[in-house]
C-alpha cells in the first residue's frame, strides 16, 4: 500500500459537520465567542516592579540544575541579563543591588565555568552603570574570576582594565589589574598588547622611567618571542625616552 | 428530561468509580505526603517568614500535582472507554452524545473539587482559612479544566502520549501566558529579525483562544502577598466561558467521530 493510502487508511474515520447537533454548533460557536469576548475585555497584564532577589547558595542550585549545571547556569545568566527588563517595566541598572547581582553572577559562572557570558555580563553591560561604586563591584568580580582561571578569562579583566581607566578614570586600580594581569598569565598564550597594558597605564600616569625599566627587563629576559612584541615593545621605549628627555628623567645619551 | 439527567449522572457515577479504582485517592494521598515532607524540610532551613515560605511552597507542589493526577486521570480514562468498547455501549443507547460529555464533565468537577479540599486542608496550618478557601476554589477551577481538556485531546488524539503532551504544552503555556504577552508587548530581543515578529504576532494571537491560567491559584495568595476575594471573579468567569468552551469543542468532536 502506497503512504497516502496507508495515511487515509490510519485516519479515524469521521462524520459530516451535519452529524453534529446544531444545538452543539451554537453552543460552540457562542463559547468561542464568550472567550474571544472574556479575553478583549480583559484588562492586559500588568506589571510591578521587583527587586533582584537574593542569590541561593551554589549547593541549592545544583541540586535544582537535577545533574544541568550548565543548563541552568546559561538560562540563569538570561534571565538575570533581562531582570531589567521586567514585563512592561525597565529597570535602570542603577536601581539594581549591586551585591546581590554579583552574587548571582558568581552562582552561574561556578554552575558552568567554561562560560564566558557573566564575566561579559559584568563588564560590557552592568559595568557601563555610571556609578563608580557599582562599577568598582563588577571590575573587582571579574578580577576575582580572572585570579581562578587566568589562561581563559585574561581579556575580560583586560576590558575591565581599560573600563577601570577610561570610564572610572581609576589609574591605580588599572594598573593592579594590568600588573595581574601580566603575571598571571606568564608563560600563557595571551596577546602582547594584553600582557603589556601596564607600560601604557604606566605612561599615562607619567611614569616614564617605571614603563622603561619594565620595558628593558621585559626585552632583556628573552621571555618574548613574538617578534611583533618585540617590536612594539621597543617603539614604546624609544618614544618613552623621548618622553623622559623631554622631562628629564631620561638618562642623555 | 429526567431520564436524560438520569444518564448523565450514570455516566458520572460509572467515572467516579472509575476514580476509585484507579486508586486516585492512594495517589491524592501520596502527593500530600510526599509534599508535606518536602516543603517541611524548606520550612525548616528558612530563616525568616517561614510559616509564608511553607505555605507558599507547599502550595505551588499541590497544585502541579493536582493537576497532573487529574490530567492522567482524565486522560486514561477517556482512552480506556474507547479502548474496551464501553464508549460503544454508551453511545448506542438512545441520548445524544452530547450527555456523556455532560457526564464526563460533571464526575470531573466533583473529583476536582474533592483533590482541591483535599490539598487545601494541610495549607491551614499556616495560612489563613479564607485564603485557602479562595486557593482551593480556584484549584477546583483549574483542574476541571484540565480534566475538561483532557477529555477533549482524548478523543482528538486517541493517543495516550499525544494526548498527554499536548495538554502538558497547553498548560505551561495557559500558566506562562503574562509573562509571554509582557515579552510580546515589550520586547526585548537583542535581535531582530523575521523570527522575532513571527513570535510575537504568534504569542498574541494564541492567547485569544487560551485560558488564563495565569490568573488561577496562587501560591503567593497564602504568603505574605496575601488574598482578596476579588480576586476569584476573573477564575470563575473564565472558568466558566472556557470550560463551555471545551464541553462545546468535545461534544462537537464526539458527534463527529465514527466508532
Amino acid at each position: 500500500m502506497r503512504l497516502p493510502a496507508r495515511l487515509a487508511a490510519a485516519r479515524t474515520p469521521t462524520r459530516s459537520l451535519r452529524a453534529v447537533p446544531i444545538g452543539v454548533q451554537v453552543v460552540f460557536a457562542l463559547a468561542l465567542a464568550a472567550q474571544l469576548l472574556w479575553y478583549g475585555l480583559a484588562p492586559a497584564p500588568g506589571s510591578e516592579r521587583r527587586a533582584l532577589p537574593p542569590a541561593p547558595p551554589e549547593s541549592l542550585l545544583r541540586v535544582t540544575a537535577f545533574g544541568e549545571p550548565a543548563a541552568l547556569a546559561r538560562a540563569g545568566t538570561l534571565w538575570l541579563q533581562y531582570f531589567d527588563q521586567q514585563p512592561g517595566d525597565s529597570v535602570p541598572y542603577r536601581e539594581l543591588d549591586y551585591a546581590r547581582l554579583r552574587a548571582w553572577l558568581e552562582r552561574w559562572l561556578a554552575l558552568a565555568p567554561a562560560s564566558e557570558y557573566p564575566l561579559s555580563l559584568a563588564v560590557r553591560l552592568y559595568g557601563q552603570v555610571s556609578d563608580p561604586a557599582r562599577q568598582r563591584i563588577m571590575l573587582d568580580f571579574v578580577h576575582e574570576a580572572f585570579l581562578q582561571a587566568p589562561g581563559t578569562r585574561w581579556r575580560w579583566l583586560a576590558e575591565g582594565t581599560l573600563l577601570a581607566k577610561h570610564r572610572l578614570k581609576d589609574l591605580d586600580l588599572a594598573l593592579r589589574y594590568a600588573r595581574d594581569l601580566a603575571e598571571q598569565t606568564e608563560g600563557m598564550d595571551v596577546p602582547y598588547w594584553a600582557r603589556d597594558l601596564q607600560i601604557l597605564l604606566l605612561e599615562d600616569m607619567g611614569e616614564y622611567e617605571a614603563a622603561r625599566i619594565l620595558i628593558g627587563g621585559l626585552l632583556a629576559s628573552g621571555e618574548i618571542e613574538d617578534p611583533r612584541e618585540v617590536r612594539f615593545l621597543e617603539r614604546r621605549l624609544e618614544a618613552l625616552s623621548q618622553e623622559g628627555r623631554r622631562d628629564g628623567t631620561a638618562p642623555r645619551p | 428530561m429526567p431520564e436524560a439527567r438520569s444518564l448523565v449522572a450514570t455516566i458520572a457515577r460509572f467515572t467516579l468509580r472509575q476514580a476509585r479504582h484507579s486508586r486516585l485517592i492512594v495517589l491524592a494521598g501520596i502527593l500530600l505526603v510526599l509534599a508535606f515532607v518536602l516543603t517541611g524540610l524548606a520550612g525548616a532551613v528558612a530563616l525568616t517568614e517561614h510559616d509564608a515560605v511553607q505555605a507558599v511552597l507547599l502550595a505551588a507542589g499541590l497544585r502541579a500535582g493536582a493537576v497532573g493526577l487529574i490530567a492522567l486521570f482524565a486522560v486514561s480514562a477517556c482512552l480506556r472507554e474507547q479502548d474496551d468498547r464501553t464508549l460503544d455501549l454508551v453511545l448506542a443507547l438512545d441520548a445524544p452524545r452530547s450527555h456523556y460529555v455532560l457526564g464526563k464533565l460533571a464526575a470531573f468537577a466533583l473529583i476536582a473539587a474533592a483533590l482541591a479540599v483535599a490539598c487545601a486542608l494541610p495549607l491551614l496550618l499556616w495560612s489563613p482559612p479564607l485564603a485557602v478557601a479562595g486557593w482551593a476554589l480556584s484549584l477546583a477551577c483549574e483542574a476541571w479544566l484540565i480534566a475538561a481538556l483532557g477529555l477533549l485531546l482524548a478523543f482528538t488524539f486517541r493517543q495516550p502520549v499525544t494526548a498527554l503532551a499536548a495538554l502538558v504544552a497547553f498548560y505551561l503555556l495557559a500558566r506562562g501566558l503574562d509573562a509571554l504577552l509582557l515579552l510580546a508587548r515589550d520586547p526585548v530581543f537583542v535581535h531582530e529579525g523575521p523570527f522575532r515578529t513571527f513570535v510575537e504576532s504568534g504569542i498574541a494571537l494564541i492567547a485569544w483562544v487560551m485560558p488564563g491560567l495565569h490568573r488561577f491559584t496562587n501560591a503567593g495568595w497564602l504568603g505574605t502577598g496575601g488574598f482578596e476575594p476579588a480576586l476569584l471573579w476573573p477564575v470563575l468567569g473564565q472558568t466558566l466561558v472556557y470550560g463551555a468552551l471545551l464541553a462545546a469543542a468535545a461534544a462537537f468532536d464526539l458527534y463527529r467521530r465514527e466508532f
